[in-house]
C-alpha cells in the first residue's frame, strides 16, 4: 500500500468517524442512559448480594453504569459498521469445488461470521477488557458481565440485514433458524474469548508468579464463564425483538436482558442459568412471525 | 405432468380488500407443467401472488393445491424474490448449496454455470459479484433445487445479453422436466415464445390470454394486446 493510499484510508476513516461519531455517539448515550436506569437498582441489589460478607464491599453508581453501557453499546457499532477494511478472511474455504452437500443456514451464517475480521476483533476486545477487569479484583465478575456481551452487541448491528435476507432467501426459512444461528455463533465467540481469558489468567496468576495454589483462579474463571455465558444467552435471545431489527432498540433490549441475566447468575448461579434457558426458549417460540413485515420485502441489499 | 390449482384462494394484505381471488373450479385457472407468464400493471398483486404461493405471506383464505394434495411450500416451491439478498462472505457454490437445499450434481451445475459464464466465479465471495452475476446465481440455485414449482419475480433484471440464451435454455429444460414455472417479468419479450400461458390480472381475477403464434412471435403485437386489455394504447 502506497503512502497516498494510507493517507486516503486515514482520511476516509476520519471522515467516517466525523460523520457517524456524533449521531451514533449521542444515540448511544441516550439508549445507554435508559439501560443504566433500568438496570441500576437491580445491579446494586445483586452486587451487594454477590459481595455478601466480603470486607469493604463496593457499589457502582448509575453514572458509572451509564458510561460502562455507553462504551459497550457504542464501540461495537463502530467495529461492526466500519467499512474501511472490506476484505474477507480466506477461512474455511472449501478447496474442493465439487463438494455437493447442501448447506444449512447455521453453517452459512457461521462461515460468514468467521470470515469477517469483526468477529475475531470483538473476541480480542473481550479478552483485552477481561484482562483489564482482572485488576479490579472483587468486581471482576461484575464487569465481565458487561464485557462478555460485546460480541452480541456488535452482531446486533447487522441482525436487521439477516432478518431481511432470511425473508427473501430462496427457500422457506423460519425465524427460529436465524435465532438458533445467532445464539450458537455468539456462544462460540464467547467460549473462544473465555478460553483465551483463562489462558491469560493462568499465565498472569500462576505461571509467572509461580503462585500455583493460593489464588482461586479456576473458581473465578468458572464464575466468569457461567455469568458471562448466561449474559450472552439472555442478550442474544432478544435478537429478533425490537423495531424490525433496526439497531439501538434491539441493542438496548439485549443489553438489559443480558446484564440482568448475568447479574442474577452471579447472585444465584443455578437460578440465573435456568431462568436464562427458560427466557431463551420462550423468545425462540415467540420469534415465529417476527419476519412478516412488509418492509422486509422491499429492499435490495447485501449483508455486510 | 404437474398441475397447480387453487381452492377459494384469496391473497392480499387485508381480508376486506383482497388483491386477487382465484378458484380453479369457478375460473378454470389451472397451471399445468410449463412456463406461465404473469403480466399486469404495477400494484395489482403479481409479487404478492408469488409470495403467497411460496407461503412468505399468509393467504387470506383458501389453499393452493399441487395435483391432488395441498401445496407444501417447504418442499414443493422454489421462490426467487425480485430483491436480491446475499451474505457478502459466502461463495457462489456455497450459496447455491444452501439456497437449493439439495445435494448438488456438480457436473450439471458446472455445465449450467459455464453457459451463464459463471463457472470461473463459483468459488468467489458473493460480495465481489455484480448484481447481474448474483442474479445468475439465483437461476442456478433454482435449477439445482429441483422443486416442482418455481416462482421467479423479475428474474431477468440485471442479466446481460449473453446470459439470455442460457436463461431461455434453462426455462426449456425446466419445461422438459415437467416443472410448473411462474414468472412475473416486465421483460416478457425475452421469454414470450417459450411461454405456455400468459395470465393477466383484472378485477382481482387471473385471466388467461389467448395468443396466436404470430402474437407470441411479435413483441409489439403482444404489448398492444396487453395494453388494449387494460384499455390503454401504446
Amino acid at each position: 500500500m502506497s503512502r497516498t493510499d494510507l493517507r486516503l484510508s486515514a482520511l476516509n476513516a476520519w471522515r467516517w468517524i466525523l460523520h457517524h461519531g456524533f449521531e451514533w455517539g449521542l444515540l448511544g448515550a441516550v439508549y445507554s442512559l435508559a439501560a443504566a436506569l433500568l438496570v441500576e437498582p437491580a445491579a446494586q441489589h445483586l452486587l451487594e448480594k454477590f459481595q455478601a460478607g466480603a470486607p469493604g464491599a463496593r457499589t457502582v453508581g448509575w453514572r458509572e453504569l451509564w458510561i460502562l453501557i455507553w462504551i459497550f453499546i457504542t464501540l461495537p457499532f463502530f467495529l461492526e459498521r466500519y467499512r474501511g477494511v472490506e476484505a474477507g478472511l480466506p477461512l474455511f474455504r472449501s478447496k474442493n469445488s465439487r463438494n455437493s452437500k447442501s448447506l444449512s443456514f447455521i453453517r452459512v451464517y457461521f462461515m460468514h461470521e468467521l470470515r469477517r475480521w469483526q468477529g475475531w476483533a470483538s473476541a480480542l476486545v473481550v479478552v483485552l477488557f477481561g484482562s483489564i477487569a482482572l485488576e479490579i479484583r472483587d468486581l471482576t465478575p461484575f464487569f465481565f458481565v458487561f464485557i462478555a456481551q460485546f460480541s452480541v452487541q456488535r452482531a446486533l448491528y447487522s441482525i436487521g440485514s439477516w432478518r431481511r435476507l432470511i425473508s427473501v432467501a430462496p427457500h422457506l426459512q423460519s425465524p427460529a433458524m436465524l435465532w438458533n444461528a445467532f445464539l450458537c455463533v455468539q456462544l462460540f465467540w464467547f467460549v473462544l474469548s473465555w478460553a483465551a481469558l483463562g489462558a491469560v489468567m493462568w499465565i498472569e496468576y500462576d505461571w509467572l508468579s509461580m503462585d500455583f495454589l493460593p489464588r482461586p483462579v479456576f473458581p473465578l474463571w468458572l464464575t466468569l464463564g457461567v455469568s458471562g455465558g448466561v449474559a450472552v444467552i439472555a442478550g442474544a435471545s432478544v435478537a429478533l425483538e425490537g423495531d424490525s431489527g433496526r439497531p439501538w432498540l434491539v441493542n438496548l433490549l439485549a443489553f438489559t436482558a443480558g446484564t440482568m441475566g448475568g447479574l442474577i447468575t452471579l447472585a444465584a448461579p443455578i437460578w440465573g442459568f435456568l431462568g436464562a434457558v427458560y427466557f431463551a426458549s420462550r423468545l425462540r417460540a415467540l420469534s415465529r412471525g417476527r419476519l412478516l413485515s412488509v418492509e422486509n420485502f422491499h429492499e435490495d441489499f447485501v449483508v455486510p | 405432468m404437474k398441475t397447480l390449482s387453487f381452492l377459494d384462494y384469496s391473497i392480499g394484505w387485508a381480508a376486506k380488500s383482497p388483491l386477487i381471488e382465484i378458484d380453479s373450479a369457478r375460473d378454470g385457472v389451472k397451471l399445468k407443467s410449463g412456463l406461465h407468464l404473469v403480466q399486469a400493471p404495477n400494484g395489482l398483486g403479481k409479487t404478492t401472488l408469488l409470495q403467497t404461493i411460496a407461503h412468505r405471506v399468509p393467504a387470506l383464505r383458501g389453499q393452493a393445491v399441487l395435483d391432488d394434495r395441498p401445496l407444501q411450500a417447504e418442499n414443493d416451491v422454489h421462490f426467487v424474490s425480485e430483491y436480491l439478498a446475499f451474505p457478502k462472505f459466502v461463495t457462489v457454490s456455497e450459496w447455491i448449496r444452501f439456497a437449493s437445499a439439495q445435494a448438488v450434481n456438480s457436473a450439471d451445475l458446472n455445465s449450467w454455470a459455464a453457459r451463464f459464464r459463471l463457472d470461473a466465479l463459483l468459488n468467489q465471495y458473493l460480495g465481489r459479484l455484480s448484481q447481474g452475476e448474483r442474479r445468475k446465481t439465483t437461476w442456478l440455485a433454482a435449477h439445482v433445487s429441483g422443486r416442482p414449482v418455481v416462482l421467479l419475480d423479475e428474474p431477468l433484471d440485471g442479466l446481460d445479453l449473453l446470459a439470455m440464451p442460457a436463461a431461455r435454455a434453462l426455462l426449456s429444460e425446466w419445461k422438459r422436466e415437467g416443472r410448473v414455472v411462474i414468472i412475473v417479468s416486465h421483460h416478457a419479450a425475452e421469454i414470450l415464445s417459450l411461454s405456455n400461458a400468459v395470465w393477466l390480472i383484472r378485477d382481482h381475477r387471473l385471466v388467461a390470454m389467448d395468443l396466436s403464434d404470430a402474437e407470441r412471435a411479435n413483441e409489439r403485437d403482444f404489448r398492444a394486446r396487453v395494453a388494449a386489455f387494460y384499455g390503454a394504447t401504446l
